[in-house]
């Protein structure tokens, strides 16, 4: 699929066919992911891969904002011991903090495109129960699951939401500025 | 009345832990969540909680008419606002006779 098909494609898929993703397609997006952009190149993500019927009900059922029945879940991470500002004053953590969730935003997105490549569908989660996922995945202190990718084969395509237009969101040259000319 | 061996009791037990995860689980959120997820968070939790009843053999024919409505219908009901307080509101005169 050409790129901006895919980005104009992509859809936040919830409901998904009974059929199991093949891990190595699975795979291919886990790698699409770690070739996003990350500042000073600190990679600050970790992924979880979670694919058994047990351990996906479980997620499932503390994570509400997951409706229907996907076939894999990625659980999307950040290492806080990468933080770029690991020894830094409170306020440098924070910012280290922030443009680590930039970078596994970024990751993501790349995850979610690189799907399409396999006709997957994904949705991005962050109505999940943070604590309890921790507990389950066995997760140290200084992993942090930040998201969750739904993926699978698409039971219902959604349909093409509404976007606000360039005009409604571009400005050239200073803020308020709306033609090139 | 049912005659349940232990195991049975266990897996319904169990159930019924996975039931107030969900319920526990979207109490948490919807502390920091947008309001307007509210009713839907519930609405799933009312198709969550017919699916245990039925997999226990307590079955009642309007449960399962919801039940059904609500699956066929859970597409649009999570992305139109209006259809689902329609929905709702349809739901609401419909227990409301039952139990009239």
């Amino acid at each position: 699929m050409e790129l901006f098909e895919a980005l104009k494609n992509r859809r936040s898929v919830r409901f998904y066919e009974d059929k199991p993703v093949e891990l190595s397609k699975l795979n291919n997006i886990l790698e699409a992911a770690t070739w996003a952009p990350s500042a000073g190149n600190v990679q600050p993500w970790i992924f979880v891969l979670v694919r058994k019927k047990e351990a996906l009900e479980n997620i499932k059922n503390f994570s509400p904002g997951i409706i229907g029945s996907p076939s894999a879940i990625i659980v999307a991470c950040i290492d806080l011991n990468k933080n770029h500002y690991v020894k830094g004053t409170e306020e440098e953590y924070i910012e280290g903090r922030i443009l680590s969730i930039i970078d596994l935003a970024m990751a993501c997105e790349n995850a979610m495109l690189a799907a399409l490549e396999f006709n997957l569908g994904t949705c991005a989660i962050r109505s999940f129960n943070r604590k309890a996922i921790e507990e389950i995945l066995n997760l140290p202190n200084n992993i942090e699951p930040e998201l969750l990718i739904t993926v699978g084969y698409p039971k219902i395509q959604p349909k093409k939401p509404p976007k606000l237009s360039l005009e409604e969101v571009v400005y050239y040259e200073k803020y308020g500025v709306k033609t090139n000319e | 009345m049912n005659d349940f061996s232990e195991s049975t009791k266990t897996d319904q037990s169990k159930l019924f832990i996975r039931y107030v995860s969900y319920l526990i689980s979207s109490a948490l959120g919807l502390m920091t969540e947008p309001s307007e997820y509210g009713p839907i968070r519930l609405l799933f939790a009312v198709k969550k909680l017919i699916e245990i009843l039925k997999s226990m053999k307590l079955e009642d024919d309007y449960l399962n008419q919801l039940l059904i409505n609500i699956s066929e219908n859970q597409h649009l009901l999570l992305e139109d606002k209006e259809f689902l307080k329609k929905f709702l509101e349809e739901e609401s005169k419909k227990i409301a006779k039952k139990l009239s």
